[in-house]
């Protein structure tokens, strides 16, 4: 286990939200404000684990154009930035490129790992994407969920890489962070079958939450606060004081 | 391992592509779903429900006049706006807020596009007692305001989905969020055969009376089975409903008719077999209509109950397969034979249906005196009374919502 002083922090951004330009300086700025890890997500029409904030991130980012192909080049364009990156995308626009494609053209952009929010790891699509990612050294990270079984926990854990994501409630992305008994023995379980590091995401907004998890995860997902910081009218400089605010005090 | 992965699937199409905080969920309701089919005590129910509540069976009407004009196969209309809140939703409904009882739930929610789901799931939930939320995208909502009005008056809370199309496929993301956010004591009563496993199966196995209703009927009025069966097509549920029955007899042609909307060019109708292609969207795999990015693209119907860019996976099975057949009808065809079926059969069907009979007016006179047609009029036109007012340029229509406003 983990205590406050060693959580890392992966902070979340919609790659081309409000555009491709002021996305990337927010992913400097990221990388520059304390972020371990950058999960960049590719815009999808239909983000259905997603809150209202991280949808209306998707939906202006699509509207100004940005197309799933560009992910790559954006992606190799912040791996410059020397923090590591994971891409967070649906099933769909990963289809559309291919999974084959997909992962060998996010590996060739200096991406490290991928999770795929609708993909069940048993599915047929799933199965492939896992072998493809093992072919080209892509960490698949897998999803997975308090009010799983623990038969499906345990093959969930069997094939992830990487890291596990693990959410803080049954919900969709920006809500209320609350640490209930079955999370504490969801994450007892991975801890006991594997030394895989633990994200902990969903409704992450503060420094209390960060240090909340800090007992029980090794990675604290920040995702909606950041970007209600930034789009609330202060910029980078507001979503970078806050990610700040949650991780240097705690390595004092 | 892989008993898991063809769980839900009609050849490659179906599944269940969903957040994995749904897949405990999902299970619980496939196997209540499971359960409930081996129950004599939930089919008596749910039977009983039908008779008493929704009043079926519904009507099987020999449209003479229509047949006489079009001079080709004898026209049966297999009329479902005689169903209890006026379409064939309600029967879907019934069975799954037996199902949510059987499960403990005291709270259904559901999304709605043309509005009949929705106040069909408001009217089970006020005659089971379930608390009850409705999804519907605020264009929607202006569209069908009268349904709108009714979910409210049955005690339902109507909720805006204002982003993206603010139409059908928003209001399902929307629900199903909700869904995912409060799944203790919360029934999601999917209103398709589309989404993830079990929905398109469980639902299809409750319309399926549709199609058992049709065959016996039939056969007791001309010993045979029907030649062909039309039924428009947005998610699918009313067309699996009648087709079925009769998916084992080759004989039998099936064709569902989609969204023509205003023209044969993407973003102007909803003909997921002519702009669909493979993808995964909301819990399931089906034929959707997209960009070459797998972006959801844009679609259009004159119908609020069409204009939905993904197709239910076993339709897009039997697609594949050639059981059946996908044409399509635009706005104004299906206003023309919404029109022509009010003078001749006295029967307003709802603008969705109107598609079904536009294709079929085509399809009747090409076939032989001796066969039989059978039309699904999925609904009744009552909640299209604004937009047909509106299409057909009802001077009078428009001067009573004039003088209508000034009463407020």
């Amino acid at each position: 286990m983990k205590n406050a002083k060693q959580i890392e922090i992966m902070a979340h951004l919609v790659a081309g939200y409000p555009d491709t330009g002021a996305s990337l300086r927010l992913a400097e700025t990221f990388a520059a404000s304390g972020a371990n890890i950058l999960e960049i997500q590719m815009p999808f029409s239909e983000p259905v684990a997603d809150g209202p904030t991280i949808v209306e991130a998707c939906h202006v980012a699509l509207k100004n154009g940005f197309r799933s192909k560009e992910i790559f080049a954006f992606c190799h364009k912040v791996s410059k930035f020397g923090v590591p990156i994971v891409i967070m995308s649906y099933s769909n626009p990963i289809m559309s490129i291919g999974i084959d494609s997909f992962c060998r053209q996010a590996v060739a952009a200096g991406v490290s790992g991928l999770i795929v929010p609708d993909l069940p790891f048993d599915s047929k699509e799933g199965e492939e994407l896992l072998a493809c990612s093992k072919k080209y050294g892509l960490n698949l990270i897998q999803v997975v969920s308090p009010s799983m079984s623990g038969d499906r926990l345990k093959r969930s854990i069997a094939c992830s890489q990487g890291m596990i994501y693990c959410t803080t409630k049954r919900g969709t992305t920006g809500g209320q962070t609350s640490i209930s008994a079955d999370l504490k023995k969801v994450i007892e379980a991975i801890r006991k079958q594997s030394d895989i590091k633990i994200a902990l995401g969903f409704g992450i907004s503060s420094r209390k939450d960060v240090e909340a998890v800090a007992g029980l995860a090794d990675i604290a997902v920040v995702g909606s606060a950041l970007l209600r910081a930034f789009s609330s009218g202060g910029g980078e400089d507001a979503a970078a004081k806050l990610l700040k605010s949650m991780k240097p005090p705690l390595d004092r | 391992m892989k008993k898991n992965v063809n769980k839900g699937f009609f050849g490659e199409y179906g599944g269940a592509y969903v957040p994995e905080m749904l897949t405990a969920p999902l299970q619980e309701l496939s196997d209540a779903f499971d359960k409930a089919m081996r129950s004599k005590e939930f089919k008596d129910e749910f039977r009983s429900m039908l008779k008493d509540f929704s009043g079926r069976p519904t009507p099987l009407i020999l449209a003479a006049n229509l047949t006489k004009k079009l001079g080709g196969a004898k026209i049966y209309l297999k009329n479902e706006g005689a169903n209890h809140t006026g379409a064939h939703k309600i029967t879907h409904c019934i069975g799954q807020a037996l199902i949510a009882k059987r499960l403990g739930k005291d709270k259904l929610i559901a999304e709605t596009g043309a509005g009949q789901h929705g106040v069909a799931t408001a009217t089970v939930a006020a005659k089971f007692g379930f608390k009850c939320k409705v999804f519907m995208g605020s264009t929607d909502m202006r569209r069908q305001r009268p349904n709108v009005f009714f979910m409210e008056r049955l005690g339902a809370e109507v909720v805006p989905v204002d982003y993206g199309s603010k139409t059908l496929k928003d209001a399902v993301n929307e629900a199903m969020k909700y869904w995912m956010n409060n799944i203790e004591g919360c029934h999601y009563v999917l209103g398709s055969v589309l989404g993830p496993h079990p929905y398109p199966t469980m639902n299809r196995e409750f319309q399926s009376i549709v199609g058992k209703e049709i065959k016996a009927e039939l056969l007791k009025r001309e010993g045979k089975g029907p030649d062909a069966i039309v039924a428009c097509v947005g998610g699918g549920s009313n067309a699996i409903g009648a087709f079925a029955e009769f998916i084992p007899d080759e004989k039998v042609v099936l064709i569902g008719v989609e969204a023509g909307g205003t023209g044969r060019k993407k973003g102007f109708n909803a003909s997921r077999s002519e702009f669909g292609k493979l993808g995964i969207f909301q819990g399931y795999k089906s034929l959707v209509i997209q960009d070459e990015d797998g972006q959801i693209a844009p679609t259009h119907s004159v119908a609020a109950g069409l204009d939905y860019p993904g197709l239910g996976p076993e339709l897009a099975d039997l697609y594949e397969r050639k059981r059946l057949g996908l044409v399509s009808a635009t706005d104004v065809e299906a206003i023309d034979a919404f029109s022509m079926l009010c003078k001749l059969e006295g029967i307003i069907p709802a603008l969705e249906s109107s598609h079904a009979l536009a294709h079929a007016m085509r399809l009747a006179p090409k076939m032989r005196k001796d066969q039989l047609l059978v039309v699904n009029i999925s609904g009744r036109g009552d909640k299209d009374i604004f937009n047909i007012a509106r299409a057909l340029k009802d001077e009078k229509f428009g001067d009573f919502l004039k003088e209508e406003i000034t009463n407020y």
